[in-house]
């Protein structure tokens, strides 16, 4: 009885390893991201606490073929930019050494608190840049924050006003600010370079949870644990079942469904007054609970997005959705009703206003948006000398509705090409106004809101859903993009195997996304890099 | 168990005449749902119709020569009028400003006119015309004293109903802050509204039990104060199918039953006690034996009056006010009160005959609503809920 345990072990190991094995790919050089701004506080609550507050700005990500974590590795900083961060990092490391956090935060107290102590000065920095870096500081870096901290306290007369621009030294760093990749010579095949067990973990922490790696992941890249595959799948799945995954699906649904663009939404106040910017708040809020609840927390099928009727609403949702909300300040679980016109994310306010014009809807952008953030397939810019004239007008009684309007447009043979692969999806959502609004007419006119995908004839919102989730291309699309958000970059030509064989897992997992990060964060691929120009760097310890 | 009060949703592309401005409502025909339009709703199992109160001014009738002898006057014009014109001219100058309030707001003897309602004092001017709003209250035809009922004037309606009674509006109806100025709304009027769009009075109608919406005749009736605000879009205007929560407070949540003929809600009389926001203070009306007839439009708005008798001591602030600010708002406290108690016409005290309650109408517009009831609403998230 006591081996039973460990047979139905070995026979898990058995058969995990029967499916086909992993393809080689290309790895990518090293390169170094910089942290986003949800990233950036997230690392500064999980090191400081969540009570230190943030000032400053943080400058705009650049989405680069569809995310903004693939564009994260190609931005430039400007001197504003790096200004801000400076700015941000003062602020920090002055409420950390104030009256009312220094106790709690810094681990030893100096000999005299108006004197430079060098040894208290030292433990502290030394600890914190190990959190701070993600990794430990060498000697030689810490030196100069270190000295930074020492002369402060002399020419201040207090210790903890020097060590707080020793503080700020470190989050001032390059080290801090961008995830930095290190590489190091590959024990196996010196001919290869391999991440360093710390660059490893925090690429695992930033994918899995969107924060810098905790105690336990960095004590594993010390011990080498990250390096042994059975090791690594041991952290992988205790990060996989802490609650801080969501707050990593969380940030990858932001960057994939393109989020960042609420910062920009503006609606005509005259033509749809319902629309706020804390309506726009609680639409993204909505989706964002919606997805992590249905495929985090239920592990539910990751193509039920599109048919599934439960969501969260808050009252001000309420209104625009025109159904009840008891709770009044809370949250709310809310399942639609099953004739009730919302189902899936594609009705949600998220999506429909996002995708559509200050005053009025767009089957085009809602087409486009389906077409390159959900199926992952790029639709070409428009010509420079289209005329939208008729798609505009929406008071040309001639034309009373978008796809009498869109009908008109498409008679352009510049037009039709494009067209014809986004406008038969957007059309139906047409029933969903600019602001995300149900309606059924569109100046007096009955709305049509049927349509066809990829040859799959839908009638409506809920049709359009169920060809969505019925289309391979959106899991494929899923995969894909996990993958690109977790690296930090784009496929190369020579990895169509592997993209396949990760859509194949993702299958053969019956399309569950925690099993989906579990297969990229334990691939080889996942931490694959190559010289860079036939370079091996050693590793920076 | 949760117990949401769904509302009516219907009709596209409408609109709700709300606190006099017509705003574009969305369509929400979400074919088969409980979202039904009354017409809707026969043969199905009984709904409920959610209702939040955009206005409820007085209901006054306003004709052209309805105050013939002008409008009522303040402190200071009657105490003009009994002095001469030389003192007049006198009083009137700035540098006596103090002395001319003074011998205006008080009694010969020093009190503040408010303290004294008795003071002698010319009857107010009241509308003399024969039209008013209301609802017959005391079932008499004429007006005649009753047990229970003072003698009074009878009033027929814009439409020729008869035996209409609405003694407030003989109280209010020539006081330019209820009547207004041609064209405006009268400054209290325009306050008690204000209040509700500005969060500081919500009323609340909830009508369940309703088996068919033209016609039932059974449905029971909550009218009731909400204890969140109306939601306001970015125009400014209130906005229909907001979930709002009923007050916790059992005092202000009144129930009656009525029934629905042809499409108009009529419920039997009850008592009904409101609290609202004037002007920053928590006011209230205490009404008896009072009636709700409103019209459920296709649209999920309603329309109607909320008619019944009000304690004199809610029609009459003078008691609570001084003569300074009651002059503001144009009122001469002794002259208000005399008329309260004048015009008077329900629950007669037997003990002195005086009647101890006004007849008065509410003009009621009401758009579609979620009806929350305290328990629901307080509750904690769903535990489902994922935590962020």
């Amino acid at each position: 009885m006591k081996l039973f345990p460990a047979i139905v072990t070995f026979g898990a190991i058995l058969l995990s390893g029967c499916g086909p094995s992993e393809p080689p790919t290309t790895g990518t050089p090293v390169s170094a991201q910089r942290l986003s701004e949800a990233q950036y506080r997230q690392s500064i609550s999980d090191i400081f606490g969540a009570d230190i507050k943030l000032g400053g700005r943080f400058e705009p990500g650049v989405r680069k073929n569809g995310l903004l974590a693939v564009g994260g590795s190609v931005v430039a900083m400007s001197p504003a930019g790096f200004e801000q961060y400076d700015i941000m990092a003062r602020a920090i490391a002055g409420q950390v050494v104030d009256a009312k956090h220094r106790d709690a935060l810094i681990p030893c107290k100096p000999v005299d608190a108006t004197k430079p102590d060098q040894t208290c000065a030292q433990l502290t920095l030394s600890k914190y840049a190990r959190l701070i870096y993600r990794r430990p500081a060498s000697e030689k870096e810490l030196e100069e924050p270190l000295s930074l901290a020492n002369g402060a306290a002399a020419s201040k007369g207090d210790f903890y006003a020097g060590l707080a621009f020793g503080f700020a030294q470190l989050l001032d760093s390059p080290n801090f600010i961008f995830r930095k990749d290190v590489a190091e010579t590959d024990p196996s095949d010196s001919s290869k370079l391999r991440l360093t067990a710390y660059s490893k973990a925090s690429r695992l922490s930033f994918f899995l949870w969107n924060a810098p790696p905790d105690g336990e992941l960095l004590r594993a890249a010390e011990a080498g644990e990250l390096d042994r595959r059975s090791s690594l799948k041991t952290q992988v799945d205790r990060m996989l079942a802490s609650p801080r995954l969501e707050n990593g699906a969380r940030a990858f649904f932001v960057d994939f469904l393109n989020f960042d663009q609420f910062d920009s939404l503006a609606k005509d106040a005259a033509i749809y007054p319902v629309f706020s910017a804390k309506i726009a708040h609680d639409a993204q809020e909505q989706t964002l609970r919606t997805l992590v609840d249905l495929v985090i927390t239920e592990k539910a099928d990751y193509r039920d997005i599109f048919t599934s009727r439960k969501t969260y609403l808050t009252r001000n949702l309420g209104v625009v959705y025109q159904v009840p909300v008891a709770s009044e300040k809370d949250w709310e679980a809310h399942e639609f009703a099953a004739n009730d016109p919302h189902v899936g994310i594609l009705t949600q306010l998220s999506f429909t206003e996002l995708h559509a014009h200050p005053g009025r809807s767009s089957s085009t952008l809602r087409g486009k948006a389906v077409r390159e953030i959900l199926l992952c397939e790029p639709v070409p810019s428009p010509p420079a000398n289209v005329n939208f004239t008729v798609v505009q007008d929406t008071t040309n009684p001639q034309f009373k509705t978008a796809r009498d309007r869109l009908t008109a447009h498409r008679t352009q043979a510049t037009c039709a090409g494009c067209h014809k692969i986004m406008d038969p999806i957007g059309l139906g959502l047409e029933n969903f106004d600019g602001a995300g609004q149900y309606r059924q007419t569109e100046n007096g006119a009955p709305i049509d809101a049927s349509g066809e995908i990829d040859g799959i004839k839908f009638t409506d919102a809920g049709s359009l859903g169920q060809a969505l989730h019925d289309n391979p291309a959106t899991t494929a699309c899923l995969a894909d993009s996990l993958f690109r958000y977790a690296a930090g970059r784009d496929f190369d030509a020579g990895e169509k195997d592997w993209r396949k064989w990760l859509a194949q897992q993702f299958a053969e997992a019956g399309y569950k996304m925690p099993d989906l990060m579990r297969t990229i964060a334990t691939s080889d691929a996942f931490f694959a890099v190559r010289p860079a120009n036939g370079e091996i760097k050693e590793a920076q310890r | 168990m949760l117990s949401i009060r769904q509302g009516l949703g219907i009709g596209c592309g409408v609109a709700f005449f709300t606190a006099g401005i017509y705003v574009a409502v969305p369509t929400t025909v979400h074919a088969g749902t409980a979202s039904a339009a009354p017409t809707d709703l026969a043969a199905t199992k009984a709904k409920t119709v959610g209702l939040a109160v955009t206005s409820f001014p007085f209901a006054l009738y306003k004709g052209a020569d309805d105050c013939p002898d002008g409008l009522a006057t303040a402190a200071k014009d009657i105490y003009l009028s009994s002095v001469s014109a030389l003192e007049r001219q006198r009083l009137t100058k700035p540098e006596n400003l103090k002395e001319f309030e003074q011998k205006a707001y008080h009694t010969t003897d020093g009190k503040d006119l408010c303290e004294v309602p008795d003071y002698p004092r010319a009857p107010q001017k009241t509308p003399q015309g024969h039209v008013s709003f209301g609802m017959n209250l005391d079932g008499t035809k004429d007006g005649a004293a009753t047990d229970t009922t003072c003698a009074h004037e009878k009033f027929t309606s814009p439409d020729g109903e008869t035996g209409i009674d609405n003694q407030t509006y003989r109280v209010l109806g020539c006081s330019s802050n209820y009547r207004g100025f041609p064209g405006e709304e009268g400054y209290l009027e325009s306050l008690r509204n204000a209040s509700i769009k500005d969060g500081g009075t919500t009323l609340l109608i909830e009508i369940t039990g309703v088996k068919d919406g033209r016609n039932d005749d059974d449905v029971t009736v909550a009218i009731a104060n909400g204890s969140s605000p109306m939601m306001i879009d970015a125009n400014g205007h209130m906005m229909a199918y907001a979930s709002l929560t009923m007050t916790s407070d059992t005092k202000f949540r009144n129930t009656t039953h009525g029934k629905i003929v042809d499409g108009v809600l009529i419920t039997q009389p009850a008592d009904i006690n409101l609290q609202y926001d004037f002007g920053g203070y928590p006011s209230y009306y205490h009404m008896k034996a009072a009636h709700l007839r409103l019209k459920l439009q296709p649209d999920g708005s309603a329309k109607g009056l909320l008619a019944g008798y009000i304690d004199n001591s809610d029609v009459d602030l003078t008691k609570h006010a001084k003569q300074e600010s009651a002059e503001m708002i144009g009122y001469d406290c002794p002259t208000f009160s005399q008329a309260v108690r004048r015009f008077s016409d329900g629950f007669k005290d037997p003990k002195t005959g005086q009647c101890t309650a006004i007849s008065a109408a509410f003009d009621i517009t009401a758009i579609p609503a979620f009806v929350i009831h305290p328990e629901d609403a307080h509750r904690t998230a769903d535990a489902a809920s994922p935590a962020h």
